[in-house]
C-alpha cells in the first residue's frame, strides 16, 4: 500500500513537472513567436507605408477638426443672445468624433408659425461617402484596411513560403499562433496610432481654447479601448480568410471586397432599410400641417369675432396654447418616429463590426443621434411647457445636460459594444476551428 | 485589317477566369439589385408624400385661403426629381433657419445609391484588377519572356490599359442594362428621352471614373517592384482619393474663407423686421389720427415696409453670395479627387446637383412672384367689386397656378457637368502618359 502510494507520488511529480515544463514552453513559445512577428512586421515596407499614412491622417484629421470646433466655437460666443434664445456650446470631444454635433451645437428660438428653429447647419451632404474627416474616419476606413493588410497573409503567407510546418513543428498549439500571430499585428498597428493620438491629444491641451477635461479624456480613452475591439475584429477577419484561401492575394481580394461591404456598404443601406420600416413623414409636409395649425386658428378667431362673439383675454390665451399643444404633438408625433427610425438604422447597421462602433463612438462622445433627440425634448419642454403671456424673466430656465456616461451607454451603445466583443470571440473561434482543419503543407 | 492584340487578348481570358474578376461582378450585381430596390421604395415614398402634401394644401386652401395670410399656407412643394431614384438627391434645404423638423436625410447623410455602387465597389474591383498587372508579371519573370520578343515595354503597357479597361467595365455595362430594363418595364417611372440620353451620359462618365483608378493602378504597378506593396500603396491612396480629399473640401473652406455666420445674419434681419414693424405702428397711429378706420390705415400703411423689405433682401443675398463662394472653394479643393469630380458631373447631368438646386430656387422664386403679382390684382378687383373687402376676407386661389417644376434642360446640365468631366478626362490623360513614360524606364528582371 505504501509502496503503492510512493509510485503514485513519484508520478504526480513526475506529471506536474512535464505539464510545468510544457506550460513554461508553450508560454516562451508564446513569447517568442510574439516577438518574431513583430520584428518581421517592423521590418517590411508595409509597416512604414502604413505608419507613415497613419501619422499623417491622424494629425491632418485633428488639426481640420479642431479648426472646425473653434470655428464653432466663435460662432457660439458671438451669437447675440434674446433671453428666450436658448444655445449650445460645440462639444469639444466633437474635435475626435464630430457625429451630429453641428446640429447640437447651436441657437434655437421659437415662433407661433415656425415652431421651435436654429441656424441651418447648411452641411454640403453628398459631396462624398463620409462628411468629416474625423477621428471616426481614420480608424473605420483607414485602421481597419490597414489591419487587413497585416492580416491577409498570415498564415497563407507562411503556407506559401512552406514555413507554416516548421512553426507547428514546435510545441504550439494552433490556437496560440493564430492568438500570437494577431496580437503581434494588433500591437505593431496600435503603435503608430495610440503615438500619434496621444501626442496631438497632448497638443490640445495645451490649447487654452479647447477646453478637454478629466472626464472628456476618460471618454477618449474608452473610444480608443473600443477601437482596439474593432482593429482585432478586422484583424481575425483577415485571418480568417488567410486559413480558408490557400493563396495570399485571392485572401487579399476577398478581404477587401468585404471591407467595402462593411465599411461602406451595411452602414450607408441601414436608413434605407430602416426608412422601409418606418415612414416618417417629410419635412415639407411637416412644416405645411405647422403653418396650417397656426392660421386656422388665427382665421377661425377672426371669424368669429365678425359674427359678433367677444373674443377675451382667456379666449385669446386659449387659441395660442391650443396652437402649442398642436405644435407639441406634431413635434412629438415625428420625434417618435424619428427615435424609432434611428433604433432600426443603428440594429441593421450591427450587422457590420463598423456599424457596432460608430454607434457606440458617437454614444460616448455625446454626439450620437440619441443625443440630439434629447436635446430636443429639452427644448420643446422648455418652449412647449411656457405659460404663453408669461414674461421672460418667470419662466423655468433652460435645462440641458449632455448625458452621462452610463446613461450614454444605455441604450443602443451596450448593444454595440456587446456585438463587437461577441464577434471578437465568435471571429477568433472560427479562425481556431478554421485552422484545426487546415492543410498546413506547402501549396 | 486585322489587328494583332495578344497582349490585350490574353489579359482578357486571363482576367475573365480570375477570382478577383468573378467576386467583382458578382458583388457588383448582387449590389445593384439591393440598391434598385431600396431606392425605388424611398422614391415611391416620396413621391406619395408630396401628392399628400398638395392634397392637404389644397383642402386648407379651400376653407382657409385669406388675403392677408395666404402666403403662409399657399407655398411651392417640389417633386422628387426623376433620376432621384438612382442617386440620391440632395434635400433642397437652403433657408437660413431650420426647424427640428429634420428630414432622416439630414440626420443620416451619406448613402447607398449608384454614386457608392460605382463610387466604392467599382473603383475598388478597378485597383484590385491593375495593382499585379505589370509588378505581378515581373515578380512571375513572365515580364522578360514577353519583352524578348519583338513587342515594346510601351505596347505591353497599352495593351494591357486596354484590356484592364474592359474588364473594369464589363460589370457596369451589365449593371447598367440591367438596371435600364427595369426602368423601361416600371409602370410608375416614366422618363422622357432626356433622361435616358443623361443616363448614358453618366453612365459613360462611370466608365471614365473607372479607367481613372485603373490607370492609377496600372502607374503603381509600373513603379513598384513587388505587388503587395502596389496593392497597399494603392489601398492607401484610393482611401485618399475616395473618401479623404472629399471630405477635406467643406471645412477647408470654412477656415479658409470665413462668412459671418447664420445667427448673426438672422439677427440683423430680425432687428430690420422690428425697426419695420415700429415705423408701420407709428404710420398706422398717424393714419388713424387723421381719420381713416384701423382697417384702412393698417392697409395703406403697408407701403412703408417696403424699403426694409429691400433691405432685408439685400443682406440676405449678400450672405447668400458668400455662402456660395465658400461652396465654391469648398468645391474645388474637392475636385483634387476624381470621385468627387464623378459624384459633382454625374449629379449634375442627373438633375440634383448644385445647378439644379439653383435651378430650383430661380423657379420657386419666379412662382412667387407670379403668385403674389396674381393675388394683388386679386385683392384689386375684388376691392372694386366690394369696398368693404379687407385682408381678413376669404379669397378664392383655384385659378391661380401651382407651382410644377420643371427639370433643367440637359443642355445647361451639360453646362454645369462639364468642369468636372474635363477634370476627370485630364486625371486619366496624365496617368496614362505617366505610365506611359515610367513603362519605358522598366527593369524587367524578376527579383
Amino acid at each position: 500500500m505504501h509502496e503503492r502510494w510512493g509510485a503514485w507520488s513519484l508520478a504526480k511529480q513526475v506529471m506536474q513537472r512535464v505539464i510545468l515544463k510544457g506550460k513554461r514552453v508553450r508560454r516562451r513559445m508564446f513569447r517568442e513567436l510574439i516577438l518574431k512577428e513583430m520584428r518581421d512586421n517592423v521590418r517590411s515596407s508595409k509597416f512604414l507605408l502604413a505608419s507613415l499614412a497613419i501619422i499623417l491622417l491622424v494629425i491632418a484629421s485633428f488639426h481640420t477638426m479642431r479648426a472646425d470646433y473653434q470655428r464653432r466655437l466663435a460662432r457660439f460666443s458671438s451669437a447675440n443672445q434674446n433671453p428666450s434664445d436658448v444655445s449650445i456650446p460645440p462639444n469639444p470631444l466633437s474635435i475626435f468624433v464630430k457625429g451630429r454635433d453641428e446640429l447640437i451645437g447651436r441657437s434655437f428660438r421659437y415662433s407661433p408659425t415656425r415652431g421651435i428653429f436654429g441656424p441651418n447647419p447648411m452641411e454640403d451632404h453628398g459631396v462624398g461617402f463620409i462628411s468629416t474627416p474625423d477621428l471616426l474616419f481614420v480608424i473605420t476606413v483607414v485602421m481597419t484596411l490597414v489591419a487587413l493588410f497585416f492580416s491577409f497573409d498570415l498564415i497563407s503567407g507562411e503556407r506559401e513560403a512552406g514555413t507554416l510546418q516548421l512553426v507547428l513543428s514546435n510545441a504550439i498549439s494552433r490556437d496560440v499562433v493564430i492568438l500570437g500571430k494577431t496580437l503581434a499585428a494588433l500591437v505593431c498597428i496600435l503603435i503608430p496610432f495610440i503615438g500619434s493620438v496621444l501626442l496631438e491629444v497632448i497638443l490640445l491641451m495645451g490649447d487654452t481654447s479647447v477646453p478637454l477635461s478629466l472626464p472628456h479624456l476618460g471618454r477618449l480613452g474608452l473610444l480608443l479601448l473600443v477601437s482596439v475591439s474593432l482593429i482585432s475584429c478586422f484583424l481575425l477577419l483577415g485571418t480568417c480568410a488567410s486559413i480558408v484561401f490557400s493563396r495570399s492575394a485571392t485572401s487579399l481580394t476577398a478581404l477587401l471586397f468585404l471591407w467595402a461591404v462593411l465599411v461602406f456598404g451595411i452602414p450607408n443601406l441601414s436608413p434605407l432599410v430602416a426608412e422601409r420600416l418606418v415612414g416618417v413623414p417629410s419635412r415639407d409636409f411637416l412644416l405645411q400641417r405647422r403653418s396650417q395649425v397656426w392660421v386656422k386658428q388665427v382665421v377661425e378667431r377672426e371669424w368669429a369675432e365678425r359674427r359678433g362673439d367677444e373674443y377675451s383675454r382667456r379666449r385669446v390665451q386659449e387659441m395660442w396654447e391650443s396652437i402649442v399643444s398642436e405644435n407639441r404633438r406634431l413635434f412629438e408625433d415625428h420625434q417618435r418616429k424619428l427615435d424609432r427610425l434611428v433604433h432600426y438604422t443603428d440594429y441593421v447597421s450591427m450587422l457590420s463590426p463598423v456599424g457596432c462602433y460608430q454607434v457606440v463612438a458617437t454614444s460616448l462622445m455625446g454626439v450620437g443621434p440619441r443625443d440630439y433627440a434629447d436635446l430636443k425634448r429639452a427644448l420643446a419642454r422648455y418652449y412647449y411647457g411656457r405659460a404663453i403671456d408669461a414674461s421672460e424673466e418667470n419662466t423655468a430656465p433652460f435645462s440641458y445636460h449632455r448625458r452621462a456616461l452610463r446613461a450614454g451607454f444605455d441604450e443602443g451603445a451596450v448593444t454595440g459594444l456587446g456585438v463587437l466583443l461577441v464577434m471578437n470571440v465568435l471571429l477568433f473561434l472560427i479562425a481556431y476551428t478554421l485552422f484545426l482543419k487546415a492543410d498546413v503543407r506547402r501549396v | 485589317m486585322k489587328i494583332e492584340a495578344p497582349i490585350l487578348k490574353k489579359e482578357l481570358l486571363d482576367g475573365m477566369v480570375s477570382f478577383r474578376f468573378t467576386i467583382g461582378v458578382i458583388l457588383m450585381i448582387v449590389s445593384a439589385a439591393i440598391c434598385i430596390y431600396v431606392r425605388f421604395h424611398e422614391y415611391d415614398q416620396r413621391l406619395n408624400s408630396y401628392h399628400l402634401t398638395l392634397a392637404t394644401q389644397q383642402a386648407f386652401l379651400e376653407k382657409y385661403a385669406h388675403a392677408n395670410r395666404l402666403r403662409a399656407v399657399f407655398q411651392a412643394h417640389v417633386p422628387p426629381r426623376r433620376m432621384s431614384l438612382l442617386l440620391r438627391e440632395l434635400t433642397p434645404n437652403l433657408d437660413l433657419m431650420q426647424t427640428l423638423e429634420d428630414d432622416p436625410a439630414d440626420l443620416f447623410p451619406p448613402s447607398f445609391d449608384f454614386q457608392w455602387l460605382v463610387g466604392i465597389l467599382g473603383s475598388l474591383l478597378a485597383i484590385v484588377l491593375a495593382y499585379d498587372v505589370i509588378s505581378g508579371e515581373r515578380e512571375r519573370g513572365t515580364l522578360a519572356l514577353i519583352s524578348s520578343n519583338s513587342v515594346s515595354l510601351t505596347r505591353i503597357v497599352i495593351e494591357k490599359w486596354l484590356g484592364g479597361n474592359l474588364l473594369t467595365v464589363f460589370p457596369l455595362v451589365l449593371v447598367v442594362l440591367l438596371t435600364s430594363i427595369y426602368i423601361h418595364l416600371n409602370p410608375r417611372v416614366n422618363w422622357v428621352v432626356e433622361d435616358w440620353v443623361a443616363w448614358l451620359l453618366i453612365a459613360i462618365i462611370y466608365a471614365i471614373y473607372l479607367s481613372v483608378f485603373f490607370t492609377l493602378g496600372l502607374l503603381i504597378s509600373c513603379s513598384m517592384r513587388r505587388s503587395s506593396v502596389s496593392i497597399l500603396t494603392l489601398s492607401l491612396l484610393w482611401v485618399l482619393a475616395v473618401v479623404f480629399i472629399p471630405s477635406l473640401g467643406l471645412p477647408l473652406s470654412k477656415v479658409m474663407k470665413r462668412i459671418p455666420p447664420p445667427e448673426v445674419v438672422a439677427q440683423q434681419l430680425r432687428t430690420i423686421e422690428q425697426e419695420r414693424e415700429s415705423a408701420v405702428r407709428a404710420r398706422i397711429n398717424e393714419l388713424i389720427r387723421s381719420g381713416l378706420s384701423a382697417e384702412q390705415a393698417r392697409w395703406s400703411s403697408e407701403v412703408i415696409s417696403k424699403p426694409y423689405w429691400t433691405k432685408a433682401m439685400r443682406l440676405r443675398q449678400d450672405y447668400e453670395r458668400q455662402l456660395a463662394d465658400q461652396r465654391r472653394l469648398a468645391r474645388w479643393i474637392s475636385a483634387f479627387s476624381p470621385t468627387f469630380c464623378m459624384i459633382q458631373a454625374t449629379s449634375e447631368l442627373a438633375g440634383i446637383g448644385a445647378s439644379s438646386v439653383d435651378h430650383l430656387t430661380r423657379s420657386i422664386d419666379e412662382w412667387n412672384r407670379l403668385v403674389d403679382d396674381l393675388v394683388q390684382r386679386k385683392i384689386q378687383s375684388l376691392q372694386v367689386a366690394n369696398p368693404s373687402f379687407g385682408p381678413d376676407d376669404f379669397i378664392d386661389v383655384s385659378d391661380i397656378p401651382r407651382f410644377i417644376y420643371r427639370e433643367q434642360p440637359l443642355s445647361s446640365r451639360w453646362d454645369a457637368a462639364v468642369t468636372y468631366i474635363g477634370l476627370l478626362l485630364l486625371y486619366e490623360t496624365g496617368l496614362l502618359v505617366l505610365a506611359l513614360l515610367l513603362s519605358r524606364r522598366i527593369d524587367v528582371r524578376p527579383d
